[in-house]
């Protein structure tokens, strides 16, 4: 988890650019929800941090270009939407928007 | 043709009928679907009926199909409605009271039952219990509100959850098992010490080697009588013994399971199983899986299978997860056989990957407070990934380099 720190605008800065590299993932809170952010080929993506089957925690599961895969049941979700792309649930994840700035990301 | 009319029929409105209904749909089929349960209720999930479900009770989220999702689905459901036989040659389904329906394809997924303990003296007592629907929990939560001591029979999956989930609720535990180590013929010595371990250390008995002989009460269970005259005080009794596969006949020998080949389909043709009752090649060898993981993919399969015939094999690699106290437990792979078993972390501290090794390849894995590990193992699995044993059993050494060949 990574430090949360408020500022204006409704956008929470959450996290330093450098902490995220490119096919990776961080996990943090944003107004005590479960947030994760991915960099999938250079562009930010943020979704809901729990799986939208049954609660387990994505930040347990794998990233695969795209493809975000839950650890407990398998779901796979793509990142760029939330979109369920198979497994055990149609719920499609919460989105965020993500911006970087001043090397910091920023999440709304 | 006159088979086009008749609908596709599923037996079992449980995880694999639902699984497979819904991949019908989803695969654009707009033909009847009727579906049969013996039971009176929607499809739900069960592995929250061990957990979560006995500790915080009702919760919609058990419902997979709640509200109008049978009616979106298109899906006519018929529930209280056993299927006692198939009749192959009539291409039809019969009810126990004779009420029959014909089909155009058919799908078994009629799960298994409880093997149960109804011979022995005392088993009609109150307070004996059994858990593999959403009425049995909620019948054993209820009778759980009064309990202070519970004895569980059989210290498999279930009864381990329900044993942690009754000692989280403050209940004093005894296990009463008839294997030397619990879990040890699928798990090997170490882990199986390993999980006996979560419940011993928080005080909860395991008794092993020992067998029930009798209940005895005035007018609900009080005590549990054990072959080596052992008398366990109980207010309730949770009998976890495994389960045997159930279903319909086929004029055939079914207690085994339905075989079934690498479409789900049986001998007959159209008409498949999946879940808990299908006997299905896995590696050469027919197994029998008893997790929902396999009942929801086997179903997905069988719908693909039904729509487009022999047009996709099932290949999936088994998985289960348990939930123990604060413990989770991830098992992918099957095997009954591996000459090395490695350990990756620390299985005392209780985390830890643990490989079941034949010939060099990873045949399964245990996966102990460690999720991370779980999609990585199960791709060693499937690609019969040869490691190098020395290296694996090493946790600063990233799995990639542990690696011989695929
Ligand atoms: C309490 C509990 C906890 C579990 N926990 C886990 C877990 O943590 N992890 C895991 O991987 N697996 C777990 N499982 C196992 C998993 O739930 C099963 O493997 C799965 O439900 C099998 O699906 P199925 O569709 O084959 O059978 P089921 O889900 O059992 O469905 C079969 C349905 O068929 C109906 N039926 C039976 N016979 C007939 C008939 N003749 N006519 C009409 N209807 C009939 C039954 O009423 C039932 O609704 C658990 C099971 C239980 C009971
Ligand atoms: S909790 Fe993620 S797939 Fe089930």
């Amino acid at each position: 988890m990574v430090d949360n720190q408020k500022i204006g605008e409704e956008f929470v800065a959450v996290a330093d650019s450098q902490s995220l590299s490119e096919g990776g993932f961080i996990s943090c809170l944003v107004r005590k929800e479960p947030v994760l952010i991915t960099r999938v080929k250079e562009k930010l993506y943020a979704v809901s941090g729990v799986c939208s089957h049954a609660y387990s925690e994505l930040s347990d599961g794998e990233l695969e270009g795209e493809r975000l895969y839950c650890s407990l049941h398998f779901a796979c979700f793509d990142v760029r939407t939330g979109q369920v792309l198979e497994g055990p649930t149609d719920k499609p994840l919460k989105t965020f928007e993500v911006v970087e700035s001043e090397g910091r990301i920023w999440i709304r | 043709m006159q088979t086009c009319s008749r609908p596709i029929v599923i037996i079992g409105a449980g995880i694999a009928g639902a699984s497979a209904a819904e991949s019908l749909r989803n695969e654009g089929f707009d033909g009847q679907i009727l579906m049969f349960d013996k039971g009176k209720d929607m499809p739900y999930d069960r592995p929250p009926l061990s957990k979560e479900y006995l500790l915080e009770g009702v919760n919609s989220s058990i419902m997979l199909w709640d509200g109008d999702r049978h009616a979106d689905l298109n899906v006519d459901v018929e529930l209280n409605t056993a299927i006692e036989r198939v009749d192959l040659a009539q291409r039809a389904v019969i009810a126990s009271d004779g009420r029959r329906w014909p089909f155009s394809q058919l799908l078994i997924s009629s799960g298994s039952q409880l093997r149960r303990l109804d011979d022995l003296p005392g088993a009609d007592l109150p307070g004996i219990h059994y858990l593999k629907s959403l009425e049995d929990a909620t019948n054993l939560r209820r009778s759980l509100d009064k309990a202070h001591q519970v004895v569980i029979v059989g210290a498999g999956f279930i009864g381990s959850e329900v044993a942690a989930a009754c000692y989280q609720m403050g209940k004093s535990v005894v296990m009463v098992e008839m294997a030397r180590l619990p879990f040890q013929n699928i798990l090997g010595d170490m882990a199986a010490r390993f999980i006996c371990s979560l419940h011993e250390s928080r005080g909860v008995k395991i008794i092993t080697e020992e067998r029930v002989i009798a209940f005895s009460g005035t007018t609900r269970v009080e005590k549990v009588i054990t072959a080596s005259s052992g008398v366990i005080p109980s207010d309730v009794v949770v009998v976890g013994t495994g389960v045997v596969p159930t279903g319909p006949s086929i004029g055939k020998e079914m207690s085994l399971g339905y075989v079934v080949d690498e479409y789900g389909e049986t001998e007959a043709k159209g008409v498949f199983a999946a879940g808990d009752n299908a006997m299905w090649p896995y590696r050469g060898q027919l197994i029998r899986v008893e997790h929902w993981d396999h009942a929801i993919n086997q179903g997905r399969i069988v719908a693909k299978n039904m729509l487009n015939p022999q047009h996709v094999p099932y290949e999936a690699i088994p998985y289960f997860w348990s939930d123990q106290y604060d413990t989770r437990l991830q098992y992918v792979g099957h095997t009954r056989a591996w000459d090395r078993v490695v350990i990756r972390g620390d299985l005392a501290a209780g985390s830890a990957a643990v490989f079941y090794i034949l010939n060099r390849q990873v045949v399964a894995g245990l996966l102990i407070n460690q999720p991370k590990q779980v999609l990585p193992v199960r791709r060693f699995i499937s690609r019969r990934t040869l490691v190098d044993e020395v290296k694996l059993g090493d946790e600063d050494i990233p799995l990639n380099e542990t690696i011989l060949a695929h």
